[in-house]
């Protein structure tokens, strides 16, 4: 079938207005944007002694929830989940004190921490994307339609959506590539030649991870669950859970694990 | 391949920090390894800043402890080119001071001649961690003032109890000289309810307890720790130790014999308890087994109707050590303690 199909006769000027631009154009822009960025990026902070120690009392009450089985017997268990009842009841351990009206949401634009992170979002997103919406631009209008090189291997059907984006010929060979096409392929497969101009692989992922998806949203002050319902969430928890010692017949279990071998 | 393995194994010790407790010959193996690597520039040029400055702070520390001390200034300023490299936090950074410290601290050691006079130089460190965390504290939060979001918002400014690792340095220091001990415990506990999580803390406060003989509260301590790393052996085993320990107190405080015997026999058998759960999770614990075989024989020896199952682990315990001390399947020194427990303990 293949072979019934004349084969298409390329301008070999395309080659070296349409094809090398865009190449050289995207690499280029991959390296001034990871210029950008390393600019753009914050420097590692210091971070906030009251919020760590929450986290890390939620995390803490966490870790008994799960590991229970070490303590030897119930009593012992249950004097420490009496003890955690007590101390994590009040608020002593919350970064902030709770609001005085429980229905009052906290408004996410006045909290100086989420603030940061969007800031930050909102810069590392803009380096990333403006440049790329701003060729993909380009490309469109100067370059919509051409069909630019010919792959040197055959190809089976199913490539036609991702090599012959904007070409609506339903029998061309699938080995054809349109411009729009080579602009998809050189974004996402650019690593070997970023590798072989910075010279270092961590610059490299970061630069390709960033091309790819999108940073993840941090939580925002008033989403999810508060603290305080976090610590009390915890403590209920503790408080239902089964207890079972794994020091319960340890030398039984010892023996007969050597016994068995 | 084996220029890899360095860098591994390397890596592994800044991770695990192993080489704090070698013995000297193994240490300068090691020192002269590493400052191979590090001088040998290719190998050490490829690596990210991360690993570069996990393997610098490696060396310092080898070095330090082998009285490297030139070389350990050169290894302390390549330490702070790095971080200037980076352009961390204005040339200056929580661990760079951290590092300058200790080398104070080591210098002080090298030229101590009496007490009085090392408590004066401890205070020279302790002046230099302040006013650098000051200096550290005044240049960070001028960044944050000046920064697009932070300004007129005094919520963002940062405090000393923020520098953390500056924090458990000073915090440190106390352990150092004997007047300080009492408040040591207490700087300790205030480090743990500042971070649950760190660990190396919880061992320290229950090490110190251990050292005024407050066993139980040394044993919720590393019960703390178990919670967060339930599978760490080693833990297992130092809380059968404490059980012993606390059984040898309960019998020599005790006044009857009958009431003594007692108290001692449910130590014992906790301590047996928790020195089987230690080398049911790792098989080549010698300190596991060494504590399993002595609590056991401390047990037969009370006279009281020895049950089936500790009989047959004490001669479990005694087959383990034996066969270890035979295939030399652990450290020398581990094999000359298996060997006098098992000549001194029947």
């Amino acid at each position: 079938m293949v072979s019934n199909i004349p084969e298409l006769l390329l301008d070999p000027y395309i080659k070296l207005w349409v094809l090398l631009p865009i190449s050289v154009v995207m690499v280029l822009v991959g390296v001034l944007r990871t210029y950008i960025s390393m600019t753009l990026d914050p420097s590692p902070k210091i971070e906030d002694h009251k919020l760590l120690r929450e986290q890390q009392h939620i995390r803490r009450l966490a870790n008994y929830c799960n590991n229970d089985s070490v303590f030897r017997n119930k009593m012992e268990y249950d004097a420490k989940v009496r003890y955690f009842v007590d101390e994590y009841s009040g608020t002593k351990y919350l970064r902030k004190l709770p609001p005085k009206d429980p229905n009052e949401q906290p408004n996410p634009l006045t909290d100086s921490s989420s603030n940061d992170f969007m800031m930050q979002s909102v810069k590392s997103s803009l380096a990333n994307w403006v440049p790329q919406s701003i060729i993909l631009w380009w490309v469109n209008f100067f370059f919509k339609g051409y069909v630019i090189m010919r792959l040197p291997f055959a190809v089976t059907s199913n490539f036609k959506p991702m090599l012959q984006t904007s070409i609506d010929t339903t029998d061309l060979d699938a080995s054809y590539v349109s411009s729009i096409s080579w602009y998809f392929v050189n974004l996402l497969g650019l690593k070997s030649v970023y590798s072989l101009i910075f010279n270092d692989a961590s610059m490299v992922n970061k630069l390709m991870t960033q091309q790819q998806q999108q940073p993840i949203q941090p939580q925002l002050a008033g989403a999810g669950p508060s603290a305080q319902q976090l610590f009390q969430n915890r403590i209920e928890s503790l408080k239902i859970a089964r207890f079972n010692s794994c020091l319960d017949r340890t030398e039984q279990r010892l023996l007969h694990y050597y016994e068995s071998k | 391949m084996t220029i890899l393995d360095i860098k591994e194994t390397l890596l592994n010790y800044c991770r695990t920090n192993r080489h704090l407790d070698y013995p000297p010959n193994e240490l300068s193996d090691l020192y002269r390894i590493c400052s191979y690597f590090v001088s040998s520039s290719k190998q050490y040029e490829k690596l990210d800043k991360i690993d570069k400055n996990s393997l610098l702070a490696l060396l310092l520390q080898i070095q330090l402890l082998t009285c490297h001390d030139i070389e350990a200034k050169t290894t302390l300023e390549r330490l702070a080119d790095l971080v200037n490299d980076a352009d961390l936090v204005n040339g200056e950074s929580q661990w760079l001071i951290n590092w300058r410290s200790i080398y104070l601290q080591c210098q002080i050691k090298a030229k101590k001649s009496e007490e009085g006079e090392q408590e004066i130089k401890m205070r020279h460190v302790f002046y230099y961690l302040s006013t650098a965390s000051e200096k550290l504290l005044k240049s960070v939060n001028r960044k944050v003032a000046s920064s697009l979001g932070g300004a007129g918002d005094p919520e963002k400014l940062k405090h000393q109890e923020d520098l953390y690792v500056l924090r458990k340095r000073r915090t440190s220091l106390y352990a150092c000289s004997m007047d300080t001990r009492k408040e040591y415990v207490q700087k300790l506990q205030e480090l743990v309810d500042q971070r649950p999580l760190d660990y190396e803390v919880w061992c320290e406060l229950a090490e110190v307890y251990i050292e005024n003989g407050e066993l139980q509260k040394a044993h919720c301590c590393y019960q703390e720790v178990l919670t967060g790393i339930p599978l760490a052996y080693n833990i297992w085993a130092r809380l059968g130790e404490i059980f012993l320990l606390s059984g040898k107190l309960s019998a020599k405080k005790a006044s009857s014999k009958k009431k003594m015997g007692n108290e001692v026999v449910t130590s014992l058998k906790d301590a047996v308890m928790y020195f089987s759960r230690s080398v049911e999770l790792c098989d080549l614990y010698p300190r596991g087994w060494c504590g399993l075989y002595v609590s056991l024989t401390r047990l037969g020896s009370l006279d009281i109707k020895a049950s089936k199952t500790s009989s047959k682990l004490l001669v479990l315990a005694k087959k383990k050590l034996n066969e270890m001390v035979e295939a030399k399947i652990v450290n020398a020194s581990e094999i000359e303690s298996i060997k006098w427990i098992l000549k001194s303990i029947n």
